[in-house]
């Protein structure tokens, strides 16, 4: 090849560099513009592998994680005025969709969880992190997506940073609205609620109307033992039954999801669009219920309050038995 | 007989309420959502008076004086304490300017740079009794509290009052490594602890951003070189 032959090579190679990196832009671009939609997992600091009585783990692909929140709250959602807001979680549960089995697990976590989480600052940076009970996660911001952001960053750390796709709060007013939305959710009274409700009587079985239903899973004063522990088997029945229900709408309205969230809206803080809730009805509608599953751990009576002090290498061994794959 | 079957049905009477009562008392409430920091009392002193520099106390405050009021911006929005009118005013004030940034806390003064730095805690603290406030109007008295942060063993804390429109580093400022702090305050006002700000892990907007600063750059970059190398062999193509 003549010199000439050997400069328009070169150039040429240039060139398909050139265009191959504008390409390449390009993509990421669009990637992230247009074809994004609102729903898109994010990246929470997790996604990294771990490493687990000398072997190394990543985080499983085959799973999608929606972390649900019951906030400590009445009426519609409203952004605090202060930098910090009062709407504890009182409730957080992880469900699992499970590719691989076609199962939804379940993962109870107890509010009391004495955990590390992120303190967000006046003007909404983190700063610093408190040691305390896990429902506090949600009490930093302003009681929208940044609370709820840091409940799943507390939540992703505590589990190895195992990666959570969506999360889904709600005040406590939507359980009214859910519970009759899906035709009452009958479940078999486990404690003594005399004191709270006399419609719910221990030992039978009551299909809770709106009224029953926030009182069945919100009361604890007054309820048999008042332990926060005794109100999760009751959440934990109550999930079972409501979405025994779900299921069976979902099957006659593929929209059904959608539909639901549209009706508590006004009480709810979510970071899934309809589009991907409907996604995620269509791909994980079918699914069984697998396990209801919850940390161990024990619970004791700190100065003021109950702390949940989480046993660390079950927590482990749960945490990667349900997130990760070995490597 | 009547009188000792009355007086057992008395008793069993009052130990039945006492029961239902010890019962309904055994109940622990919630944690709820931590609004101004706590004071850490020793006993039943919540804060004292103490001379510069020796720490000679001269006066404390109790529990009982009901003399030191804590409020959070949350509360003074509320109103739902006895924190006095002007005071609360300022406090709001301040809080609304640092949310919108019209007011910015000179981290200068105590040797960081303000993009690494956060607003962890922002309350006032006021004393409303004449004679504690008469004690602490020395300027040889410091008023000396504790506070529960929750601030991890190490972590660098530092807290300024908002004295005649200034911002001031307080004249002592102690993180005890067991999540309290420790201030020495020769006046009170609005007080702000400041932290080191953790970068958050990257959300969706941020990644956004991000990615389309540096693939908008490689893209405008790469095509800029690519019109550049095309003039250049054209020009060379007609020198041969």
């Amino acid at each position: 090849m003549g010199r000439r032959g050997l400069t328009k090579g070169a150039f040429l190679a240039a060139a398909l560099i050139l265009i191959f990196v504008m390409l390449y832009s390009g993509l990421q671009i669009l990637g992230s513009t247009v074809l994004q939609n609102k729903g898109a997992p994010v990246a929470t600091g997790a996604g990294k592998t771990v490493v687990y009585e000398g072997a190394e783990y990543y985080p499983r692909q085959d799973i999608t994680v929606v972390m649900l929140l019951g906030i400590d709250e009445e009426g519609p959602v409203v952004e605090s005025a202060a930098y910090n807001n009062s709407g504890g979680a009182d409730m957080i549960t992880l469900l699992i969709f499970d590719q691989k089995t076609q199962t939804c697990d379940l993962l109870v976590l107890n509010r009391d969880s004495m955990v590390e989480m992120p303190v967000l600052g006046l003007t909404g940076k983190p700063a610093g992190t408190l040691y305390g009970q896990l429902a506090l996660s949600h009490t930093y911001g302003r009681g929208l997506e940044d609370s709820c952001e840091n409940t799943r960053t507390t939540v992703s750390d505590m589990l190895l940073g195992a990666q959570i796709d969506y999360y889904f709060s709600m005040n406590m007013d939507g359980i009214a609205i859910l519970n009759d939305a899906v035709g009452g959710v009958e479940v078999t009274v486990r404690d003594d609620f005399s004191a709270v409700d006399p419609t719910l009587v221990m030992g039978q079985k009551v299909h809770l109307n709106s009224q029953q239903a926030v009182h069945y899973l919100r009361s604890r004063q007054g309820v048999g033992t008042g332990l926060n522990m005794s109100r999760m088997e009751r959440h934990k029945e109550y999930m079972r039954g409501f979405v025994a229900l779900l299921k069976e709408n979902l099957r006659d309205d593929p929209l059904y999801a959608s539909q639901l969230l549209a009706q508590v809206e006004a009480y709810s803080v979510t970071d899934c669009s309809t589009t991907v809730l409907n996604r995620l009805a269509s791909d994980y509608g079918d699914y069984t219920l697998g396990r209801i599953l919850s940390p161990e751990g024990e619970n004791v009576l700190g100065d003021e309050f109950y702390e949940f002090h989480l046993d660390e290498k079950a927590l482990e061994k749960l945490a990667i038995e349900l997130f990760f794959d070995k490597k | 007989m009547k009188k000792i079957l009355s007086l057992l049905l008395v008793i069993a009477l009052c130990v039945s309420v006492c029961a239902s009562v010890m019962a309904a008392d055994n109940y622990v409430p919630s944690i709820g959502d931590k609004q101004e920091p706590e004071i850490v009392p020793d006993g039943d002193v919540i804060a004292d008076i103490v001379e510069i520099p020796s720490d000679t106390v001269v006066d404390d405050i109790t529990t009982h004086d009901a003399c030191l009021i804590i409020t959070s911006v949350a509360t003074a929005q509320a109103g739902t304490n006895n924190i006095p009118p002007e005071a609360k005013e300022i406090l709001l004030d301040v809080y609304e300017k640092l949310v919108d940034g019209s007011m910015k806390i000179p981290y200068d003064k105590v040797g960081k740079d303000p993009s690494t730095m956060e607003i962890r805690e922002l309350f006032d603290i006021s004393l409303i009794c004449q004679d504690h406030n008469k004690l602490l109007g020395d300027p040889n008295n410091t008023l000396r509290v504790k506070f529960d942060l929750g601030v991890k063993a190490g972590d660098e804390v530092y807290a300024m009052i908002y004295v005649d429109g200034e911002w001031k580093v307080v004249r002592a400022c102690e993180n005890n490594g067991d999540g309290t702090v420790t201030v020495k305050l020769d006046e009170l006002c609005p007080i702000v602890f400041v932290v080191e700000a953790k970068t958050p892990p990257a959300q969706t907007g941020d990644a956004n951003r991000d990615t389309l600063a540096i693939y908008g750059g490689l893209l405008a970059v790469s095509l800029v070189a690519i019109v550049a190398l095309f003039v250049v062999y054209r020009k060379k193509a007609a020198k041969e």
